[in-house]
């Protein structure tokens, strides 16, 4: 049934609740065949069917291609090539433009992408068009494309205001567990425990084994993962708190995760909501766009959700190198010169332990997972 | 999104163009858009991550003119726009245009508006947009990020551009003054058939005024055939280049903003002179205002128009002393 399409509750900021598959269905039956194709080409046109649509003799249809086409709109080839501003242009863009790039070429030594920038455009447009091998990883036509931003944890003191943040394309037809199970999330890493007596012995279990449980927030409903006889249901603290007084919440309900898929949920776009998992590490997550699949997305259905865009977050590196990645973090550690102190794994054994392996002075250490892991 | 600088001036002025050669014809769009050379607004030496976001908020811009509540011939001219720069963008694959769910049946409407006035240039570029797939179906017309601390950046369009904005005509409006009229008459049968004379009410029941209607009906027309008119005399003064006191020129202009600011100059340019003297070294060009409105003073007002602009306000100082 068609509801009301989605508009702004909050002007600029965020949607009224909507129901997700309800907009797929609602563009499905405004559009015709040719708008949901995702042909690689499109048909091409007779002008007897330009004719009969717009209701004009066949001749006009051929002089309306004539008309119209592309070349009208190009000049001469005085400006072939798109790299070069002409000198003598009345855009005040390019004017503009022009100015800015000569101050970058005064100012800048060697200007080309940094590997930030080479990784951010790689992200944007590495699954653009990708079709997979086998047909039936084909996305289907007038399925739904949504846009999420997940945001770190506030791990960092400089981002307090402007936090970072991944974006994923996720499909209306996947279930929300698909979306949880992506998220890489460093608290997911943490090894608990101290080992300073025991520095080769493997932990058991990184956090993201020995805590399963995680939910998603969406518009008062709690989706819980339960797949697993470990999970447990973390929202069953925030229901009962809401509950046990009258403070306004209405009836918050919890469900389960992997019975859900995200054309099943109402939700606001530009609306922050939640994902928590390892009981307290919390993470805003943010509909930013919904639209129906195109013909130049990535139409693999095993690559989603699909990461596009993430923050790059500089690694710490070992005090002693200054080379490689932070592994180990050490406090009252009478050798090292700083509490915490970080080193990599070479350097921290070389300084605290002898040859026979025994420990050396006075320390705490602990494996260190650094948040820029994922770059 | 922060704007891209000069893209909204360049855009205004091609559309301000087309609207001023009074035809909806792409040929003539084409002409304006060869003699700007519009094709090369993507040109410079930009890498393909920066190149994507310019386009993608150049393709945002000018798909704004392309709604309500813009005037028709803008409408087409943004139809127009939105056909060269999704045609000559150099991004690879292209970056779409972006239609929201809200606004699809007014384009549809729109789209049967230029085929039902046989504007077939119009509705065959839609359509060829359309078959290319030029267009995503979104939800919204923007991403949107929760972006509180961002100023929100108000688009100052050109007046001009809109159709003169009518909340008057959208509050009364046709089904509106049927309604009244309804109500209007069966109030009348209703007082008839309580008085004495089932004919015709009771002289006691006469409490409104029996032609109320048809006035409410002739204030709003007169309302329209003002706003009409303003616009032209707006339009005129444009042509005088000479005016001096561009702040004058500003607030009369003004969206419905400064109301009250508004209405001060409004009334200012009507019982005074709206022609301010020009300096010394212009007297050679002196504006001469041609107004079909009864009852302005010709000529010249020498400065009481600049000293009117910097009035004090007495009235408040007065009250503070409370």
């Amino acid at each position: 049934a068609a509801g009301a399409a989605p508009d702004y509750e909050a002007a600029e900021l965020y949607t009224r609740v909507f129901r997700v598959g309800a907009l797929g269905r609602c563009w499905r039956q405004q559009l015709g065949p040719p708008d949901l194709s995702l042909a690689t080409e499109a048909a091409a046109e007779a002008d007897a069917a330009v004719a009969a649509e717009l209701g004009c003799a066949a001749e006009t249809a051929a002089e309306l291609r004539a008309v119209c086409s592309i070349d009208m709109l190009m000049s001469s080839d005085k400006e072939k090539d798109p790299d070069v501003i002409p000198e003598d242009s009345t855009l005040l863009t390019l004017r503009i433009r022009k100015k800015a790039l000569e101050r970058r070429e005064e100012t800048i030594i060697v200007d080309r992408a940094c590997r930030q920038e080479t990784l951010a455009y790689e992200m944007e447009s590495h699954a653009i068009g990708k079709r997979p091998d086998n047909p039936t990883d084909l996305v289907e036509e007038g399925e739904l494309l949504l846009t999420l931003n997940i945001f770190y944890p506030v791990i960092f003191q400089k981002h307090k205001d402007h936090k970072p943040y991944q974006t994923v394309l996720v499909l209306g037809s996947q279930k929300l567990t698909e979306l949880r199970d992506s998220i890489s999330c460093v608290s997911d890493l943490q090894i608990g425990g101290e080992f300073s007596s025991q520095p080769d012995q493997a932990p058991e279990h990184i956090s993201k084994d020995l805590y399963k449980s995680a939910f998603f927030y969406f518009e008062g409903i709690f989706y819980n993962d339960r797949r697993c006889p470990e999970c447990r249901d973390l929202s069953r603290t925030i229901i009962e708190w809401s509950e046990s007084h009258d403070r306004g919440y209405g009836s918050l309900q919890s469900v389960k995760m992997e019975d859900y898929t995200f054309g099943d949920l109402s939700l606001k776009i530009g609306f922050p909501y939640l994902f928590c998992h390892q009981g307290n590490c919390e993470h805003i997550v943010i509909i930013t766009d919904i639209r129906l699949i195109h013909h130049d997305d990535c139409l693999d259905r095993n690559l989603y959700p699909l990461l596009i865009k993430k923050h790059w977050l500089c690694t710490r590196k070992c005090f002693v190198c200054k080379m490689y990645t932070a592994r180990w973090v050490t406090n009252n550690d009478s050798l090292a010169p700083e509490d915490p102190c970080f080193f990599c794994d070479v350097c921290f054994r070389m300084l605290h332990y002898d040859v026979e392996g025994n420990k050396l002075g006075e320390f705490l250490a602990y494996p260190y997972v650094d948040p820029g892991i994922f770059n | 999104m922060s704007s891209v600088p000069g893209l909204q001036a360049d855009c205004e002025e091609l559309l301000g163009a087309f609207q001023g050669a009074d035809t909806v014809r792409f040929e003539r769009f084409a002409e304006l858009w060869r003699e700007r050379r519009f094709h090369t607004i993507f040109y410079g030496r930009i890498r393909a991550l920066e190149r994507n976001k310019l386009t993608k908020k150049t393709l945002e811009l000018a798909q704004q003119y392309f709604l309500p509540p813009y005037a028709f011939q803008i409408r087409v001219g943004a139809l127009y726009l939105l056909y060269g720069l999704y045609s000559t963008q150099l991004c690879q694959p292209k970056q779409k245009i972006r239609i929201a769910l809200k606004d699809w049946p007014e384009i549809q409407r729109f789209q049967q508006d230029l085929i039902d006035s046989q504007h077939y240039d119009a509705a065959y570029i839609f359509r060829t947009l359309r078959l290319a797939r030029a267009f995503h179906f979104t939800a919204m017309p923007k991403l949107l990020n929760y972006r509180t601390k961002k100023k929100i950046q108000e688009n100052e369009f050109k007046e001009e551009f809109k159709d003169p904005s009518n909340r008057v005509n959208t509050l009364i409006t046709n089904d509106v003054l049927e309604e009244l009229m309804n109500i209007h008459d069966h109030y009348q049968k209703m007082k008839c058939v309580i008085s004495a004379d089932k004919s015709q009410p009771d002289k006691a029941l006469s409490l409104i005024k029996d032609e109320f209607v048809v006035t409410l009906k002739d204030i709003t027309l007169e309302h329209q055939e003002w706003q009409q008119n303003r616009m032209k005399l707006f339009l005129n003064a444009k042509e005088t280049d000479e005016i001096s006191n561009k702040k004058e020129e500003g607030t009369l202009l003004e969206s419905e903003g400064s109301e009250r600011a508004n209405a001060l100059a409004r009334i200012k340019y009507r019982s005074y002179s709206a022609v301010v003297e020009a300096s010394k070294s212009r007297r050679h060009r002196q504006v001469k205002l041609e107004s079909s409105e009864s009852g302005s003073n010709y000529g010249k007002s020498p400065n009481r128009s600049k000293k009117n602009s910097r009035r004090p306000q007495p009235a408040r100082r007065r009250d503070s002393l409370e």
